[in-house]
């Protein structure tokens, strides 16, 4: 068993979360029959079978997510499954004699979407499933009534699993949790009152026999990035050689405007983040949603870039694949080796992180595959990686990991040919990544796809339903795509320096006494340490140095 | 002018001046009071919060509501914010202080509103601070520190949290857990006092055990579920098999050489475990004594099976804090390494069994001599429960530990105020000018705790009050009855509050009301522009 734990710190990396947990239960099968063949997904590396104290099984992520007071929409900590008595809200037992006063906040109305998994729910406790077809076509209304990620979430979570930060309300105008120090002393008082760490984090680590790493995604734009820096270094305190590979992940709807004094607090806190994060992590992959100006969309994917809802599904999708040889039966890597391949210089813990999404290909296997070359204009690789002054592209790649996945073992014949397969395809595409000249590589391919639950966006074009490119589909029509077939491209590469360089550029140039809020409270940013941060990205921006070494 | 000129800066911003920043203020705050008022006292009424999405949590404890409510209003929250904070401190009295904020700025309105300048108010409120803490020093109850006083403060701590039955219950349990951790002259640690929840059975089913409950189980099928006559080996060591960074994928040069540096590593993890194996065939030897191993780091399956097959119940990944605790309770030292152990290392406990409720595990380690740590066990039927109890728990035991620690104590049941109120009244008399106004502002805010009190249990608040006075006067120290709604003498009746919470309680309740009376002008500014379109990068 190589179990993985997953770490959630804030609000849009819960989104992104979500999705991700949305398609691991997609790719779930319900087949009792002993002689099924085993998923190619071990589930077990995810998730953890389990019982509540009526007695239920339960089958829940190995997972951690932290959010603001007010950030969880509808989503209960104890949820229909852990509840004492399902659906009632009185007490029981009162610990108290006296008057009893009830005060309830305005309820946070289910959308169509959450009520349709409720009567769905149902519907499968009592009867077969016979009007599948007409749910599936069914318009959710998604992108109108998706407000917080628990909106869309079709995931049962352990109550251990959710994790409310008392200090500070989602969304307060009054008291924002927009700065790095704010997260420290958060999660310094959140310890002190709940004990998550020993609480939470234990109870899912202690029954895990053969931890293989732990994956992380983090807001780093605002208080967050302080609270993943103080748990991880928490973390790293008790698994001193566990794989952790950390995303830090940016909203581009969330920046300031650029000079504006929000935007360098902004920058500040993901200095601080990208320093922390890189030193207790074994990776770290600043990520930033796709930005309007950025030209690489192309003609099959269609996101609306102001919602949440769907960027946090590009960048979900680029995980999920990237990460898939770790839950994978055949050509199993572990996070911890795949990460040394890459990282084998050492001291290179920056990476870069592309997606091919969808890998565009005809149902009869005709494929680009220099348009998969991050390196070609006109690519179809959508860069998620953060940067600060414009796209660079990376000169010299020290390690790269492509995973392809969803290749059909055959594909249809064109007339007068032999059908083409998967394998062929793949060596091709593998082919011309090997002349990136990467110091070194690894390539996973696959046939699991990429599966699109109905909580999915709507927002491919020119896709048939198994994803694959047909234009005769008609633009306009509602695609009922069920799976995707994906490539992503994970580097570590001199691209990195552009970002660090930025960064501490900016630092170079900062007048920390402008900024006072971040030496509040007992985990206040002191001078010495501000100063250490810039020298630290400094030091980060010449192990990313092009010819920093020879690397032939 | 100076508004103006923050409009000019942003158009967007609204500005509120002077009389009408302060009634603000005020507003918030007496609107706070309300919202709390109704908590005070063991007859204050109990609070089910149920928030957006149906989740419940029931309260009485002030800091616990203010935290959990959504509060939109900025004084509002800062109040809140201030009297939280004194909670962290000491551990109570953040109702009190919400009350008395309140009742300060109430109290200043009718004077202000006569035409006196704030900052005189609270010259005043200065003036009544300084001397109501010489009042208390004065006023307070020094003498011996024994059981019975402890089981009073606890026993008024705990009635105001949970019903009489339960109160009394756990005031034992936590008389007595402060009192197996406490040393003679070292500070109270009350991380000592381990406690662990558990979802079963009913909250009267809670109880202290003079040992250590830890929350997980083994992870072998085979092992013991119970063992009698134990050492206990505390460890910080890893027994899991754990790649080196050499170990990995890029550098072998085949599958062989793959395996065998598995291999060498896998040995290197045995090695640890057959010094486990070996000083326990040293120290048991043929007895019959058990040998529990309790480590901080992981134990991985083929470790596990080692110690197994020699008859060592193992747990993995016990708390930090555990480590500590296991020490104090059951001697020993606990180990970096499992080079050079001796016997000296060792601690030792009568029985050691595991409880399963669901998926959940428990190991109790009980019947050892003399614990210096213990555990509160606290049971209930539901999450909401078990969360009030702990609460109530958690400030029984800092009131145990601040009356140790202050050595006296205050008569509770509002006698303190009430005599405060009289003594700044006479007060007031020595001080010049209009700053006595302040100190009767002062005085009579004070009042708001009785009459609150008395409210709660369903009297009239007047009466109360002119009874207590009268009571006073005659000499007696008078608090008020909440069965009767008259007067009684509560150090009688053991009823006695914190020193350093009725301290607190002056010192926040006068800083914050002042900081808001003094506020002149009140700006917002317009919704930041953080949200607006993208900003590309």
């Amino acid at each position: 068993m190589h179990e993985i734990l997953t770490l959630q710190f804030g609000h849009f990396a819960n989104f992104v979360g979500t999705h991700f947990w949305n398609s691991q239960e997609a790719y779930f099968t319900y087949n009792e029959s002993l002689n099924a063949p085993k998923s190619e997904i071990v589930h077990d590396t995810l998730f953890r079978a389990g019982v509540t104290p009526r007695g239920i099984e339960t089958y829940t992520p190995r997972l951690l997510l932290y959010d603001l007071k007010g950030g969880f929409g509808s989503l209960k900590k104890i949820n229909k499954l852990y509840e004492e008595s399902p659906g009632k809200n009185e007490l029981h037992e009162s610990n108290w004699n006296g008057r009893s006063e009830t005060h309830a906040q305005m309820p946070y109305s289910k959308n169509i979407y959450l009520q349709h998994l409720e009567n769905e729910e149902e519907l499968v406790s009592t009867e077969e499933t016979e009007n599948k077809m007409k749910i599936e076509t069914e318009d959710f209304k998604l992108d109108e009534t998706v407000q917080f990620w628990s909106d869309f979430n079709r995931m049962y979570y352990h109550p251990k699993s959710v994790n409310t930060m008392m200090q500070y309300q989602f969304e307060d105008e009054f008291m924002p949790f927009d700065i790095f120090s704010y997260g420290k002393n958060a999660f310094l008082a959140h310890e002190k009152e709940l004990d998550s760490f020993d609480e939470n984090f234990r109870f899912f680590v202690e029954e895990c026999d053969a931890i293989q790493g732990f994956q992380v995604y983090t807001s780093i734009i605002d208080g967050f990035g302080g609270f993943a820096c103080s748990f991880l270094e928490q973390l790293r305190d008790e698994y001193p050689k566990t794989a952790i590979w950390s995303f830090g992940i940016t909203e581009n709807r969330s920046w300031a405007p650029k000079g504006h004094n929000s935007y360098y607090k902004q920058i500040l806190n993901i200095a601080l983040s990208t320093t922390q994060l890189t030193e207790f992590s074994s990776l770290f992959n600043p990520i930033n949603t796709p930005a309007a100006n950025q030209p690489n969309f192309n003609s099959f994917y269609h996101p609306n870039l102001n919602l949440p809802y769907h960027t946090s599904s590009i960048v979900s999708a680029a995980i999920e694949t990237a990460t898939l040889p770790f839950r994978s039966r055949h050509n199993f890597t572990s996070m911890f080796d795949l990460i040394t391949q890459l990282n084998w210089r050492g001291n290179t813990k920056l990476g870069s992180l592309g997606l091919a999404f969808p890998l565009p290909i005809s149902n009869f296997g005709e494929v680009d595959v220099n348009k998969l070359l991050p390196t070609e204009n006109n690519n179809v690789i959508q860069d998620l990686s953060m940067t600060l002054n414009g796209k660079q592209n990376a000169t010299t790649i020290y390690g790269q990991s492509v995973v392809v996945r969803g290749l059909p073992n055959q594909f249809e014949p064109l007339a007068g040919q032999n059908p083409k397969n998967a394998s062929q395809i793949a060596a091709e595409i593998f082919q011309r990544y090997e002349s990136l000249n990467s110091g070194s590589s690894s390539f996973f391919s696959t046939n699991v796809t990429y599966p699109i639950p109905n909580s999915f966006p709507k927002i491919f074009r020119y896709l048939n339903s198994n994803g694959h490119v047909d234009m005769s589909v008609p633009n306009d029509k509602m695609l009922s795509v069920h799976s995707v077939p994906t490539l992503s491209h994970l580097t570590i590469s001199t691209k990195s320096y552009n970002f660090l360089h930025q960064l501490a550029n900016i630092l170079q140039n900062l007048n920390l006494n402008l900024h006072p809020e971040y030496e509040e409270g007992d985990k206040g940013l002191t001078c010495d340490e501000f100063l250490e941060t810039r020298e630290t990205l400094w030091d980060l921006c010449e192990a990313f140095e092009e010819n920093s070494s020879s690397l032939h | 002018m100076a508004s103006s000129a923050i409009q000019l800066i942003n158009p967007k911003s609204e500005v509120a001046r002077r009389g009408q920043a302060l009634q603000l203020n005020i507003t918030a705050a007496v609107g706070l009071q309300d919202v709390l008022k109704s908590n005070l006292g063991p007859k204050g009424t109990i609070k089910m919060l149920v928030d957006g999405a149906g989740s419940i949590k029931i309260t009485k404890d002030g800091k616990v509501l203010l935290s959990e409510m959504q509060i939109q209003n900025p004084t509002a929250a800062m109040i809140a914010r201030a009297a939280t904070a004194q909670d962290e401190i000491t551990g109570d009295g953040t109702t009190s202080i919400v009350l008395l904020v309140g009742e300060l700025m109430k109290q200043a309105e009718r004077y202000i509103s006569e035409g006196l300048h704030p900052r005189i108010v609270t010259e005043g409120f200065d003036l009544a601070r300084k001397e109501s803490l010489e009042f208390l020093d004065k006023y307070k109850i020094e003498k011996q520190i024994d059981r019975e006083i402890l089981v009073s403060v606890a026993r008024t701590s705990l009635r105001t949290k949970v019903h009489t039955a339960l109160a009394d219950k756990l005031t034992d349990a936590v008389v007595d857990a402060v009192m197996s951790i406490k040393r003679d002259d070292e500070p109270i640690d009350l991380h000592m006092v381990e406690i662990m929840k558990m979802q079963h059975k009913t909250a009267s089913d809670s109880r202290l055990i003079r040992g250590l409950v830890l929350d997980h189980g083994a992870r072998h099928p085979d092992m013991p579920k119970r063992v009698e006559d134990a050492y206990i080996l505390t460890l910080n060591v890893s027994l899991e098999y754990e790649k080196s960074e050499i170990n990995s994928g890029f550098f072998y040069s085949s599958a062989e050489q793959r395996e065998k540096l598995v291999e060498s590593e896998r040995k290197f993890t045995d090695e640890k475990v057959r010094k486990i194996v070996e000083f326990k065939k040293q120290v048991c030897g043929d007895t019959k004594k058990g040998f529990v191993v309790i480590n901080q780091k992981g134990i991985d399956p083929l470790s596990l099976d080692i110690l197994c097959k020699n008859g060592i119940l193992a747990l993995r990944r016990a708390k930090r804090r555990n480590m500590e605790r296991l020490q104090l309770v059951c001697g020993g030292i606990a180990q970096n390494s499992v080079d050079d152990l001796t016997p000296e290392a060792l601690g030792y406990a009568g029985l050691i069994y595991e409880h399963v409720l669901g998926e959940e595990k428990y190991t109790f380690v009980e019947e050892v001599k003399d614990p210096k740590s213990v555990t509160i066990l606290i049971k209930g039927p539901n999450a909401h429960t078990i969360t009030q109890i702990n609460d109530a728990v958690r400030d029984g035991l800092r009131a145990v530990k601040n009356a140790i620690e202050d050595k006296s104590v205050v008569p509770g049941a509002g006698a303190f105020q009430v005599a405060l109120s009289i003594h700044l009244t006479k007060f007031k008399d020595s001080v010049k000018g209009r700053a006595k106004m302040g100190v009767q502002a002062f005085a009579d805010a004070m009042l708001i705790i009785p009459k609150v009190l008395s409210q709660n249990g369903g009297f009239d608040a007047q009466d109360t009050i002119v009874a207590l006075q009268e009571e006073f006067a005659a000499g007696h120290t008078v608090g008020v009855d909440l069965n009767t709604g008259g007067t009684f003498d509560p150090v009688l009746e053991g009823i006695f509050d914190n020193y350093r919470v009725v301290r607190n309680m002056l010192h926040s309740c006068s800083v914050i009301a002042s900081n808001f009376l003094l506020v002149d002008e009140i700006m917002r500014a317009g919704r930041s522009s953080l949200k607006n379109d993208n900003i590309g990068n």
